[in-house]
Formats: C-alpha cells, structure tokens, sequence
C-alpha cells in the first residue's frame, strides 16, 4: 500500500515542480526587468541632478526581501519605489534647471577670474601698497643731502 | 616698489589656467572613468585567512564585496560557479558552469555592499581541487537583461572527502 501510495506520489511531485520551476523562473524575471527598468528611470534622473537615494534604498529592500523568498513584500517594495519614481520625475525638469543654473553660474564665476586678476589685481596692489606705507613721511630733498 | 609687469603676467597666467581646469572639471562628465568592482574577503570580511581545504558537500563562510562607480545607480546580481582550471572565467566571458547561488543588489552611484554568504563546496566531475569563482553581472534594460561585467574572484580549494 505505502509502495503503491510512493508510485504515484513521486510523479505528481515532479510533475508539481515541472509545472512550478517555469513559474518561479518567471517570476525572478518579471521582478529583475521592473527592477532593471526603475533603476534606468532612477539614473535617468540621478543624470538630471536629483537625489534617488530614497529609490536605490527601496529597490535594495526589494531585492533583499525577493531573496529572502517574501515575494509579497519584495512587489509591495517595487511598487513603493515606483511611487517615489513617479513623484521625482514630476519635479525632476525644475531639479535640472537649477543643476543648468548652477552650472552656468559656476563656469561664469570662473571664467571671470582672469577679467578680475587683470583689472583689479594691479589697484589692489596699489592700495595695499599706500596702505602700508600711510604713514610714511617722505622728505626731500634726503636728509644728509641739503 | 610697484607690480612688476612680469610677476603680474605670470600671475595672470596661473588665474587663467586655473579657471581652464575649474570649467573644464564643471563642464566635464561626472565620473571620467566609470566602473565596477568585486571583492573576495573572508567570513570578517576582511582581506585574507581564506579556508584552503572545505568537507565534501559543506559550506564555507565568504563575505563578496561589490562597488558600484559607474556614475548612476545599477543592478548588479553575484554568480557563484564551481570550476576547475579549465573552465575559469576571463574578463571577456563567463564561466561556463552552471551557477551554483546567485546574490542581487541595487547599487548607488559610489555605493560598497558586502555580501555574507555560505558558499556550498563539493567535488566537480571527479576533481578534488576544484576553483569556487564569483561573476559580477549588471542588469541591462537595452542589452537584453543579464551581462557580464567581465570582472570576477576565483580562488582554490581542495575538496576533502
């Protein structure tokens, strides 16, 4: 009876797994291509200047708990992700603009330097030049020579 | 004495080079030279006392580090192949054995995770020397899904019966 019980028990198993591993499989990769596409839309906006920490920190709690085998809380991570995503991109033109800002003013403040250096390098010199010796007494012609 | 015009012209040329390279650096891309890594550790995680011989079928107790500076986030996932010297990986292509346990991470720019991981041992076709190799692969939405970096650690280890 026990043999005859194992006869058909062992085929339905496999057959159990046959039919389970394709679906596992499928599975990690429906989470690795959501995962790989919210990374790409993370960098994406991470190029425009804007902070995806809170993104990259959500995607690792999702893969973390894929690996731990919480496949419920590893999708409910994604889609919390995908949230932030969504919100980021909503404000990521005007994040961009102020990264354009702020690049334009730096080179700006740069490129004036030498402009600076040239015209006001020589007066600087020589007020500091006055300054230092103000209070100088100048005699002429020199003593010992009248 | 007044600004000598040589010392204001050599003045004048180093303000002029170092606004060049401060608007070149601005203006430059972000990370100019990007790239990945993967590191061997032992179960502290730090560099060397690796285990030179495990039991048949048992698991030795590793700590992989993998370092994202590609200049944008990225998902990167750790392969584990048992190998023997004929079939090691190289910086082109992969190992040609079948993974053993694979560990996913999503990775900031500039961001380090350690992986600690107990890493199943055993005889590979016969061999009693066989090679316990880590790949390092990205996920890529344009390439087609996994890729090899072409990065990876390897080290041996005798299999005792």
């Amino acid at each position: 009876m026990v043999l005859s019980v194992r006869l058909w028990l062992t085929p339905v198993l496999v057959l159990c797994i046959l039919l389970l591993a394709p679906m596992l499989t499928a599975r990690t990769e429906d989470l690795d291509l959501e995962v790989a596409i919210l990374v790409d839309r993370a960098s994406k906006l991470h190029s425009m200047g804007v902070n995806t920490t809170n993104v990259v920190e959500k995607l690792s709690s999702a893969v973390e708990a894929y690996e731990h085998g919480d496949f419920e809380k590893a999708w409910a991570h994604l889609n919390e992700a995908r949230k932030i995503v969504e919100e980021l991109e909503k404000g990521a033109g005007e994040a961009y603009s102020r990264l354009l800002l702020l690049k334009v003013a730096t080179v700006a403040l740069l490129a004036s330097i030498p402009i600076a250096v040239y015209l006001l390098l020589p007066r600087a010199y020589l007020y500091l030049w006055f300054r230092v010796r103000r209070k100088w007494v100048v005699r002429w012609p020199p003593v010992g020579t009248r | 004495m007044v600004l000598d015009e040589e010392v204001f012209a050599v003045v004048l040329a180093l303000s002029i080079v170092a606004s060049a390279l401060g608007i070149a650096l601005t203006l430059g891309p972000g990370n100019p030279e990007p790239f990945t890594a993967i590191g061997l550790l032992n179960e502290e995680c730090k560099i060397g006392g690796y285990p030179a011989t495990a039991v048949n079928g048992s698991g030795v107790r590793l700590c992989i580090s993998v370092a994202n500076h590609l200049g944008h986030p990225a998902y990167f996932k750790v392969v584990y192949k048992l190998a023997t010297n004929e079939s090691l990986p190289n910086s082109s292509s992969p190992s040609p054995e079948q993974a053993v346990m694979e560990w996913r991470a999503v990775l900031g720019d500039g961001e380090e995770r350690l992986f600690l991981i107990t890493a199943p041992v055993y005889t590979l076709r016969g061999e009693y020397r066989v090679v316990l190799v880590f790949e390092l692969w990205i996920y890529s939405t344009s390439g087609g899904g996994w890729s090899y970096t072409g990065r990876w650690n390897h080290y041996h280890i005798s299999v005792v019966v």
